[in-house]
């Protein structure tokens, strides 16, 4: 077990295309954080948990699929993606562009609750793939071709959303360093 | 507007996701999620494999019912020139007579 640690995820993929189920539970504990926020900032706190569940549980069942090309945690994103789709598409709708009219309260005196409300509310006012697009390269340090591949869209395309995303957010947060200004 | 590079650090330090230790409630969660599918696959396995025995069943009795009906239609076939060239009161003869040899067989049974 211990050696499963320190194992690359492209063994640990290898492994778990064969049926390991200690090796896939390695990959689910090293790449849950970000999974379950990645999808948390696309698709809410609340659905967040049941789609990465379907993520991983897709990743197990189709773990020959991985071929080794690209980085398994890229891999796992691409999922975790079409998952959100599926679900918006699903539940007959996309995610709403916007949400409440009430506008980013004001900026005094916040918790981090409020904190996070508050950049959950912005994310929330860009569209799905701009919103990913952003959280892919800004939060989780993608490149651009990367986030392309996870999110199936041309590379300009992806620029264009990231840039457009980014813009939009800065509007919304405010151009500061300091979450409690 | 397109934001420049401090712009975009400072917005990505914003958005981070905190660091923390991994969650072992969601990872037993996932495994739990694994053993379910695993049991759901299983059994549609053998409902498949079921079905094939139900349906291969099926088409055995289909087959043996075939065969009777064709050996009923050999019988009828050898029995009914013998009919038709025997008189009224020779078939009535041999009805009696297998009538006879059933009850015969059934007293013998119950004694």
């Amino acid at each position: 077990m211990a050696e499963l640690a320190h194992q690359a995820d492209e063994t640990l993929a290898e492994a778990a295309a064969r049926g390991d189920g200690a090796a896939f539970e390695r990959l689910v504990r090293r790449h849950e954080r970000v999974v379950r926020g990645f999808l948390a900032r696309l698709a809410g706190p609340n659905r967040a948990d049941d789609l990465a569940q379907e993520t991983f549980l897709t990743a197990w069942t189709k773990a020959s699929a991985f071929t080794g090309e690209g980085r398994y945690k890229g891999w796992l994103m691409r999922i975790a993606w079409r998952s959100f789709l599926m679900d918006s598409r699903g539940r007959g709708r996309r995610l709403p562009e916007h949400k409440g009219t009430s506008g980013i309260p004001e900026q005094a005196d916040r918790s981090d609750a409020e904190r996070d409300l508050i950049v959950e509310d912005a994310l929330g006012r860009l569209k799905p793939e701009d919103r990913a697009a952003v959280v892919l390269c800004l939060v989780l340090g993608h490149s651009h071709g990367e986030a392309a591949q996870i999110l199936d869209m041309p590379l300009g395309t992806l620029k264009t959303r990231v840039a457009r995303g980014s813009a939009k957010l800065i509007e919304l947060l405010g151009d500061t360093d300091d979450p409690e200004s | 507007m397109t934001p420049n590079p401090d712009q975009l650090a400072r917005l990505a330090r914003r958005l981070a996701l905190p660091e923390r230790e991994p969650d072992e409630a969601f990872v037993a969660r996932v495994r739990l999620a694994r053993s379910a599918a695993g049991l759901a696959r299983e059994a549609e396995r053998s409902r498949r494999e079921q079905l094939i025995v139900e349906i291969g069943g099926g088409g055995a009795l289909l087959f043996a019912a075939s065969q009777l009906g064709r050996i009923g239609e050999q019988a009828a076939s050898l029995l009914a020139p013998a009919a038709t060239s025997l008189g009224g009161l020779a078939l009535f003869g041999l009805a009696a007579a297998m009538m006879l040899s059933t009850l015969g067989g059934e007293r013998e049974g119950l004694a």
